[in-house]
């Protein structure tokens, strides 16, 4: 008996391993001896005991804007080694994110700058406790930077405080969080006001709309959901918002509720989803109510992911917000390396987003954003 | 007539909840009366098939006194490797067999952690649900089986009258198989008995360890029918699917009047508690309840319903006494 079981296991076990594709392998980066001198521009730390909201800062400025005030990346041969740590690379924007960090790398070196990045993460979204003692781990190593995208608000509060301790600072990226001496990421409010736009023009400004949101403890959900809805209340009141529920960012959640919101409002002309994942359990709710996708009713998410382009394509879903997370990636490594290097960043930098459906989901991410690598000088 | 009398004593606990459920029905049909619409009410049964599932099976778990607390995580893995096959061209009806195997296999891993090595249920099967989670995110690479095949879609997506899809049929199917292995077979007799009380049962001579595998073995089964369905609702199978759904499975079940020391329960409960929960949720979307409510909302009825059996017990214990007196 006992043999049979093992006898299964094996089979199991090997049937997974040919059934299964290999995940993401990640470019390792040796070490890199580390620079003792630290950047004499900022001695102070921001403080953990502050709550930071990077749309309530004053100097916030986009990129585009960044880049044309500073210009050039200006010359230093001093050598840094980042440390990158996100919130799980189970989720392709995250394995994105990091590949974006070494993109900059690589240009970099390749301009000759003595750069590297190491990007980790823990063990999927709940794994808290693990994050943070990767953070203190890279503390430990005396990298020269932090580029940080914790999984909840509070969850590395104490690595950041060691990092800070030990002259480390701590970047923001994508998510914000207390004690961040940066932030570089999308304007989560701005993609619902680019969303609620959209919208706008293509039902004719008139009609009921819902939203389908993310789960309630994250900052994204507010935000979006609020840019969504106070940009028709500041500009169009002809378009209501006539209801919102929370999906968990799931998607058979998601097509569970847009299900009742097409039966209780058949009127609906558009539903806006906090991302990409719950558009397409919207997509599958709107055909199955014998709607026209497209004609009858939109279907609006976030994010950008590949299975969401491949919607557009098909005619499916409307659109997508997409904020190019391997852009994001190489520019908030730009950012930092900027800042780094003693160049004037403000605290909050805006990465763009653009609105992707059926008229440019085919151009190139680089066409879609104007992207330019950055000079060095 | 006594022979009805009878029927409807043993049947008591699933009319309360029957009768919880037709209370939401009534009560939100008065504040918004579109929800009393067919279409709608065929909505709360097709969004409760996919809990159905988990929590046909974990009862069954439940009544040996034990949990699974993999389900969710059971039905990821028979998502994406149902997908992968699906995609691959294997006939419908192959790929369902296959899916009913891979999770019989889960279920006797379980049930062998459990009593063959002694484990807990509670950590062991907190320990499969993460080997499980890890081995679904492998066979996809992280990423979505894309472009499910609509012979597949179609065996649990068709609708033989308009709203009456035949995932809920195979709900009905495989709650009856289930009942009838529960209650009239040895198998069920046995389950029972396990959950009532272990050690005496294993001293009348019984096999318990067989008879707790196959009731994990019944557990994981539905939990891969659960990720089936799902998998044909949605079109796309994604390995992060069914993460956490094994709490709404176990509070069907405690609705449904599953004992979570042991024991008691039924099939035909659970369903109505699972049909109570989607009642809600789909009640508290159509009357348009902030989300912030709606999980103080959920949380208060999943307490009330169970307070109701405590009530309906004592109920019942005092008329059982007097009617001894007299």
């Amino acid at each position: 008996m006992k043999r049979k079981v093992a006898l299964l296991l094996c089979l199991a076990l090997t049937g997974t391993m040919v059934l299964g594709g290999c995940g993401s392998s990640k470019g390792d980066s040796d070490g890199g001896e580390k620079d003792a001198s630290k950047d004499s521009q900022k001695t102070k730390w921001a403080s953990t005991d502050e709550t930071f909201n990077p749309l309530d800062e004053k100097d916030a400025i986009s990129f585009e804007d960044l880049r044309e005030k500073l210009g050039a990346i200006s010359k230093s041969d001093k050598e840094f080694s980042f440390a990158g740590n996100v919130k799980a690379f189970e989720n392709v924007v995250w394995q994105e994110i990091a590949n974006g960090y070494e993109g900059f790398a690589d240009d970099a070196k390749a301009a000759g700058r003595k750069l590297t990045v190491d990007t980790t993460s823990p063990m999927g979204e709940s794994d808290e406790e693990g994050q943070l003692s990767i953070l203190k781990d890279q503390v430990r190593q005396g990298v020269n930077a932090v580029l940080l995208s914790p999984i909840s608000d509070a969850n590395c509060l104490p690595g950041i405080e060691a990092a800070h301790d030990a002259d480390i600072p701590v970047f923001a990226v994508n998510n914000e969080f207390n004690g961040a001496d940066m932030f570089v990421g999308p304007n989560s409010l701005e993609q619902g006001e680019i969303a609620a736009e959209w919208v706008n023009d293509k039902i004719g400004g008139k009609g009921e709309v819902a939203i389908v949101m993310g789960m309630a403890k994250t900052g994204v959900t507010r935000n979006r959901t609020e840019g969504f809805e106070s940009w028709f209340k500041e500009n169009n009141p002809d378009i209501e918002v006539v209801a919102k529920q929370n999906a968990d960012w799931d998607r058979s959640k998601a097509k569970d509720v847009a299900a009742t919101f097409l039966k209780t409002y058949p009127d609906l002309k558009a539903v806006f989803c906090n991302n990409d994942v719950m558009a397409l359990g919207v997509v599958e709710a709107v055909k199955e109510a014998n709607l026209e996708l497209n004609k009858d009713i939109y279907v609006i998410g976030c994010d950008g992911q590949s299975e969401a382009y491949d919607s557009i394509r098909a005619g499916e879903m409307a659109a997508t917000i997409d904020s190019f997370p391997y852009y994001e990636g190489y520019m908030a490594a730009e950012v930092c390396y900027r800042w780094m290097i003693g160049q004037d960043v403000p605290k909050v930098v805006f990465t763009p987003c653009r609105m992707l459906d059926s008229t440019n989901v085919d151009k190139t991410a680089e066409e879609n954003l104007g992207w330019e690598a950055p000079t060095f000088e | 007539m006594e022979k009805l009398k009878k029927s409807i004593k043993s049947y008591s606990r699933e009319l309360s909840t029957l009768l919880a459920l037709l209370f939401i029905i009534v009560i939100f049909s008065i504040i918004a009366p579109r929800y009393l619409e067919i279409s709608n009410l065929m909505d709360i049964v097709e969004q409760g098939t996919v809990n159905g599932f988990l929590a046909i099976g974990v009862t069954c778990a439940i009544i040996t006194g034990g949990i699974d607390l993999s389900v969710g995580s059971a039905m990821a893995v028979s998502i994406v490797t149902c997908g992968r096959l699906a995609v691959a061209g294997v006939p419908p009806l192959v790929v369902v067999l296959v899916g009913l195997g891979l999770g019989a296999f889960i279920g006797i891993i379980n049930g062998v952690l459990v009593t063959k090595m002694k484990l807990q249920p509670f950590i062991a099967t907190m320990g499969t649900n993460s080997v499980l989670r890890g081995i679904a995110y492998l066979i996809t690479g992280g990423w979505p089986v894309l472009n499910i095949p609509k012979e597949y879609r179609e065996i649990f997506q068709y609708s033989i009258v308009p709203n009456l899809r035949m995932s809920m049929i195979v709900l009905v199917l495989m709650s009856i198989v289930y009942s009838f292995v529960l209650k009239k077979r040895k198998t069920g007799v046995y389950i029972y008995a396990i959950g009532s009380n272990e050690e005496a049962t294993k001293l009348s001579g019984v096999n318990t360890d067989k008879f707790k595998i196959m009731a994990y073995m019944l557990c994981s089964m539905g939990a891969a029918m659960a990720g089936m369905v799902t998998l044909a609702r949605l079109g796309t199978g994604e390995p992060t699917g069914g993460e956490g759904y094994e709490l709404n499975a176990i509070a069907a079940a405690a609705i449904g009047g599953t004992s979570l020391a042991g024991g008691k329960g039924s099939i035909l409960g659970t369903v109505l508690g699972a049909l109570i929960l989607s009642a809600l949720k789909i009640g508290l979307v159509v009357v348009g309840m902030d989300t912030f409510y709606q999980y103080i909302a959920t949380g208060l009825i999943i307490i009330v319903a169970v307070y109701l059996e405590v009530v309906q017990q004592k109920v019942s214990g005092i008329f059982s006494k007097k009617k001894k007196i007299a």
